[in-house]
């Protein structure tokens, strides 16, 4: 234990780690207030829009009736609701309304994405809801189901057991859906960048582990010590991990707080499939997915941090170990520039860092119906991302401890 | 206690660094004498096995080092010629940091530590970065963290490089007093580095090791080829052409001092004197290798 604790205390002396733990300090702080910011709400006494926090406490005071469980008659209710305010205005759509007429749709927004879904047309186009008939409207969730066949008929066409495994996974969430007004989606995406930032600070910190040992020459008095090669290597991966697995909870404490604090509680009841798409296969709702996220961030950091010690190991200078370790991490990125979508959403899975990204990020994996398909056998990608990167922890951690040891000076 | 360097040959790519070493190593300051790139720091990395020789190996008390592994490393202290140190390090920190990797207890450490600090005259200094320290001290330092585990082979590769002439002189009794049962190998080109303390030397050149021995018998095989006389200054570049001047010493009246080496007489009035270790360098390896 006590050489855990010095070799952490060693790899946090310096500026650099300070810096990437305070900057890694104000993004959670930063992520998770953004997109509090992006919040809006029309308010008819004042004839404006309001913003942030006032914007984010109107909607709560105008949600509070849709909130609950929602059920086939809420629907057909806000079917209603629409054509009605629609007539009103004499408009054919909703973007055609005034500020005011807008206003009286907001309690039923939620609502109104997951009617388009549900009852879209076959070729995948939302629904006109001024043009659906309520008489018509029976069961919402039998036709979110047949929806989701539809789509994944469209989407995997060449794939029935991808397209099984998705309507398993789809039977498996919790129905009803519901809704209680709280935290917006783009916040819950927020989370995925605060991932990426913290995987960013924690690559600075490792990378120069065990390459500046080489680089400077203390490599040489170390492994001349009892206990400076194995054992050290061991204890240096172990005093990085727990650095990056700190960071990363400090982060993520932070970052949740806060978001309870801004948005409310309440709204952490809501289902995925509100919040997203009524499609969506994650069976949950926006606490758990922010739990989840968090859970398979830690994992991806744990791995990556892992390759990014092996890079390190095998590298004699700091420079190059830094560049190698942000390209590995940031290969699934750069795969989504270059790669046909429909490959790069599988083949990131590869990296450690799979599941970190921005627009590739593990949650767009989780409210999506991405697949690898080998034969008969269907993985749903979130699956897949974890379980690459569970096993590959070990793996770098046993490569990079056994190439440190037999390091050899030039 | 015997360290054997048995028939060690380093290879690169483009050159032989060692080639066919064998020395026996015993208690006390073993002296490893060479001009630089003779191949005496791929000598003492290959014994601190921090690389590995192309062929040959070396035993501690008859059994590989290899096979040792940690038990070797636990009675062994290496003084690099150049390091790296924790720049934002306190001097204290570095110390304890390299105890533990050492294997040393808490409480052992802080006793060491605090006997080390005065030994290597570090008390001053305890709390200070070392990256505020100046390339002597940092040295003394170095040498503090080699002997922290009280080695039984300890290794100094130049390890005076950067001391002031005290330093240089206290750190030799102290490493008089720390060699009586120990073994300790010091590679250096400093030849008054080890000349009053090796009990015996070894001398490389392109590496090879061209000759062993005590000081004296080393010595002794010059004897008779080390010349003083009195110049005039006037006569002085025409001397240096003709012989290896080891040193110069101004006198009064325009006249100069000169000890040179010869296999017989070159000048007037030259007198034979006892020869010494810098005398043997520079037979062995002249004034451009020195």
């Amino acid at each position: 234990m006590r050489l855990i604790h010095l070799e952490i205390k060693r790899i946090l002396k310096g500026p650099l780690p300070k810096i990437c733990i305070a900057a890694a300090l104000l993004f959670a702080f930063f992520l998770a207030y953004i997109p509090a910011t992006y919040a809006y709400c029309y308010s008819p006494e004042s004839g404006n829009y309001l913003t942030g926090f006032k914007a984010i406490e109107a909607r709560r005071e105008l949600r509070k009736e849709v909130e609950g469980t929602v059920t086939s008659e809420d629907i057909r209710g806000a079917i209603s609701q629409y054509k009605e305010v629609l007539r009103k205005y004499g408009v054919d759509n909703m973007y055609e309304l005034p500020n005011e007429g807008e206003y009286e749709l907001e309690k039923i927004k939620p609502l109104l994405h997951g009617i388009q879904e549900a009852y879209g047309s076959d070729d995948g186009l939302g629904a006109d809801i001024a043009a659906l008939s309520v008489e018509n409207i029976q069961d919402f969730y039998a036709a979110c189901v047949g929806h989701l066949k539809n789509n994944m008929e469209l989407e995997q066409p060449n794939h029935p057991a991808a397209q099984k495994a998705a309507m398993d996974l789809y039977g498996r969430i919790d129905i009803p859906f519901s809704y209680y007004y709280g935290i917006s989606s783009s916040a819950v995406e927020y989370e995925g960048i605060l991932i990426l930032m913290v995987l960013l600070c924690c690559t600075l910190i490792c990378s120069p582990v065990f390459s500046l040992e080489y680089q400077t020459g203390s490599d040489s008095i170390l492994r001349c010590t009892k206990r400076g090669r194995k054992e050290l290597a061991i204890y240096k991966f172990l005093a990085s991990l727990i650095i990056s697995t700190l960071l990363y909870f400090i982060c993520m404490t932070i970052w949740i707080g806060l978001s309870y604090l801004f948005w409310g509680k309440e709204g952490m009841g809501t289902s995925i499939q509100m919040l997203f798409s009524s499609i969506s296969l994650f069976k949950g709702n926006a606490g758990d997915m922010l739990v989840m996220l968090a859970g398979c961030g830690i994992l991806m950091i744990i791995s990556s941090v892992c390759l990014t010690l092996f890079v390190s190991s095998v590298t004699q200078n700091t420079m190059v170990s830094l560049a190698l370790s942000f390209l590995l991490c940031f290969m699934p990125i750069i795969m989504g520039w270059f790669m046909p979508e429909n490959i790069s959403n599988v083949a990131k899975a590869l990296f450690p860092s799979g599941g970190i990204g921005l627009n590739n990020g593990i949650l767009y994996d989780l409210i999506d119906f991405r697949f690898l398909n080998i034969g008969n056998l269907a993985i749903w990608t979130p699956f897949l991302i974890v379980s690459v990167a569970l096993i590959e922890i070990p793996v770098w951690f046993y490569m990079g401890v056994k190439k440190y040891k037999g390091h050899v000076m030039k | 206690m015997e360290l054997t360097i048995k028939n060690v040959t380093k290879t690169y790519a483009d050159k032989t660094a060692v080639n066919n070493v064998s020395l026996t190593i015993t208690p006390g300051v073993f002296g490893l004498l060479g001009a630089n790139g003779a191949g005496k720091t791929t000598l003492m990395r290959i014994i601190a096995d921090i690389i590995k020789p192309s062929s040959g190996e070396v035993l501690y008390n008859g059994i590989p080092i290899e096979t040792l592994d940690s038990e070797y490393r636990n009675i062994f202290g290496h003084l690099p010629q150049e390091f790296g140190f924790y720049p934002e390090f306190r001097v204290t920190d570095y110390l304890e940091y390299i105890a533990a990797i050492k294997g040393l207890t808490k409480k052992d450490t802080k006793q060491r530590i605090e006997e080390l600090l005065v030994q290597m005259s570090l008390e001053e200094v305890r709390n200070k970065k070392i990256k505020k320290l100046s390339g002597g001290t940092r040295r003394r330092v170095g040498i503090a963290q080699a002997l922290l585990n009280n080695p039984e082979v300890l290794i100094l590769d130049e390890p005076t490089a950067g001391l002031d002439p005290g330093e240089r002189i206290k750190f030799r009794s102290l490493l008089s007093e720390f060699s009586k049962k120990r073994i300790v190998l010091i590679s250096t080109h400093i030849v008054s580095d080890i000349e009053y303390i090796a009990s015996r030397n070894a001398i490389m050149k392109e590496g090879e090791i061209i000759q062993t021995g005590t000081t004296d018998e080393l010595i002794g095989s010059i004897d008779g080829k080390v010349w003083e006389c009195v110049v005039d200054n006037y006569d002085l570049p025409w001397l240096e052409k003709k012989v290896q001047i080891v040193n110069l010493r101004n006198e009064a009246s325009g006249s100069t001092t000169v000890r040179y080496l010869g296999n017989c007489p070159v000048a007037e009035g030259s007198v034979s004197v006892s020869p010494r270790l810098e005398d043997l360098y520079m037979w062995l390896f002249g004034s451009r290798e020195g």
